[in-house]
């Protein structure tokens, strides 16, 4: 099955799990009396909203098959806008079902149905305020993920409550029963991600074979597996990190850096950029000899699912980790294949891997060219920012066959994602992951 | 992976599902009922209409044991009017519907 197509499927998948209960409701319908029209309106928002939080779960690419499938930053993104609908649903549930009613959303009194549905409601807010603003309140990663994964499995316990409860639709056993199923449908990656995903993680260390700074604010960990055999990664993914026990420290989402075509001792080398939390305090500190934990692979970014005559690899800051693991692991595997790496920086200081870059020019078939926006006096190469003029005066002839990887800033993605498709090339060829969603 | 095709993406099915519920909602309401609030007027009383009724509207918040003792304290002659009044006023139910429950109530609350 291609992956486009087996991705349409799993999304057609999605909509209709996502319209069941409705239809079930409406197959099995046990209300007895006319209800006015706003009322049955509200219902059915009640009845959208419950089985997109308890699929939510789902869409953050902690499923590998699912994550590889679509790219962890495509989930990521529509996980934020679906949960921004969930809150939209949710909101218009209660005004539509009873208007004028602001006692029900009092999580404090009325009947356990009203509290249990009023509490999910605040909860998905605070969940909501938390993800959307987490710079802004300044809210640690790990806190945060961690926030949001107790938040979101008290969301989906009351919202199944609050159904149970209401003896509406779910007076039907059938109803009952659907409800009932997604909330295990709900539980079930949870529980397999916190115990079944520890217990991997724990009975696979990796031991930290070298901590290396790269200059640049980047250090790069060097890992080998410790009795096990290590990891199967496609050049561009990325793992979750923890560096110390990971059942109760941080997991990162951390790019491999290193070659796909892994050695003898099977080592992977994370870079990681000093963000000022984790990236920061604790990476610096990690001793070789201690030990890490690893899972993965993740993300959909990587040459292995592009045919392509060449690539053209556009990167900037941490960005050019999984582009140095696409590089490394074509001259791994003897791929001759044009690759042309555009590295954007504002100077030479803020390059990393530049020796070793330059030094690859010669054992493939790989063009470098770095642009700085600040360079130093004399220089002589690409200076700016990479636009349409700079891209055309590198790309050959026949670069509408080549694929594009872009990896950097925000900001810097949002411009090349413009200017590629200035070229005429199509989106399929374009492709990118972000980090930088929360 | 353009991230406003994403955006697009969650736009349209969110309009998908709004247009679905709506679907839903019109099916729903224009369905035959058992009980019909517009056909209950005048309609002879039925004691498993009444507990329908007063399941469907009242039965999500409260126990049909839970408003007894405020019923109770209604004088009798008035009780059912004052049920009714009252259920007027705590939202928009068909008026049909309310006398239905305040009957219902009222008989409850005599018989407790």
């Amino acid at each position: 099955m291609g992956t486009l197509f087996a991705a349409i499927v799993w999304f057609t998948i999605y909509v209709l799990a996502l319209l069941l209960p409705q239809a079930v409701a409406l197959a099995w319908d046990p209300i007895e009396i006319v209800r006015p029209f706003r009322l049955e309106l509200g219902v059915a928002f009640g009845l959208i909203a419950y089985p997109l939080i308890t699929s939510e779960f789902s869409l953050v690419g902690r499923i590998r098959s699912i994550s590889v499938l679509y790219g962890n930053d495509v989930l990521m993104f529509f996980h934020k806008y679906m949960g921004i609908g969930v809150l939209l649903f949710v909101g218009l549930h209660p005004l539509l079902v009873s208007p004028g009613n602001f006692a029900q959303f009092n999580p404090l009194a009325g009947a356990p149905m009203v509290r249990y549905g009023a509490w999910s409601f605040w909860l998905l807010f605070a969940l909501a305020l938390t993800s959307l603003f987490r710079r802004q309140i300044r809210l640690p990663y790990g806190y945060w993920l961690a926030l949001h994964y107790v938040l979101g499995l008290m969301i989906g316990t009351l919202a199944l409550a609050h159904i149970l409860a209401a003896r509406g639709y779910s007076s039907s056993g059938v109803v009952r029963a659907v409800i009932i199923i997604y909330f295990i449908g709900f539980l079930i990656p949870m529980i397999h991600y916190r115990l079944w995903t520890y217990y991997r993680m724990l009975s696979r260390p990796w031991r930290v074979i070298e901590n290396r700074d790269e200059g640049a604010k980047v250090r790069t960990l060097v890992v080998q597996p410790v009795g096990h055999r290590g990891l199967e990664f496609h050049p561009g993914q990325f793992a979750w990190i923890a560096t110390g026990n990971p059942v109760i420290t941080e997991h990162h989402p951390i790019s491999i850096s290193s070659s796909a075509e892994l050695g003898p001792e099977r080592r992977i080398e994370f870079s990681i950029r000093n963000l000022g939390d984790w990236s920061g305090q604790r990476v610096p500190q990690v001793a070789v000899g201690s030990s890490v934990y690893v899972n993965g692979a993740f993300g959909g970014l990587s040459i292995d699912r592009e045919a392509g005559q060449g690539f053209v690899l556009i990167g900037g800051g941490i960005g050019i980790a999984p582009l140095r693991s696409m590089i490394l692991t074509m001259k791994d595997r003897g791929d001759f294949r044009p690759v042309i790496l555009l590295y954007a920086a504002h100077n030479f200081e803020a390059v990393i891997y530049r020796n070793e870059l330059e030094a690859l020019q010669q054992q493939m078939n790989l063009k470098v060219v770095f642009v700085l926006s600040q360079p130093p006096s004399g220089w002589t190469g690409e200076r700016g920012h990479i636009d349409t003029v700079l891209l055309k005066r590198h790309l050959p002839a026949q670069f509408m066959r080549y694929q594009y990887f872009v990896c950097g800033p925000s900001a810097m993605m949002d411009e090349m994602e413009t200017h590629l498709t200035a070229l005429g090339l199509p989106r399929s060829c374009v492709h990118s992951e972000r980090f930088d969603v929360v | 992976m353009h991230h406003n095709i994403i955006l697009r993406l969650a736009i349209g099915l969110t309009g998908l599902l709004i247009a679905v519920s709506l679907g839903f909602a019109l099916a729903v309401s224009g369905r035959e009922r058992r009980f019909a609030a517009q056909n209950l007027e005048g309609a002879v009383y039925s004691e498993g209409a009444a507990a329908a009724a007063y399941q469907q509207r009242c039965g999500q918040c409260h126990a049909p044991e839970q408003p007894l003792n405020w019923v109770a304290r209604q004088p009798a002659p008035t009780r059912e009017a004052e049920v009714f009044k009252f259920l007027q006023q705590h939202g928009k139910s068909p008026e049909a519907e309310n006398r239905l429950i305040a009957r219902f109530l009222a008989n409850k609350a005599a018989k407790s």
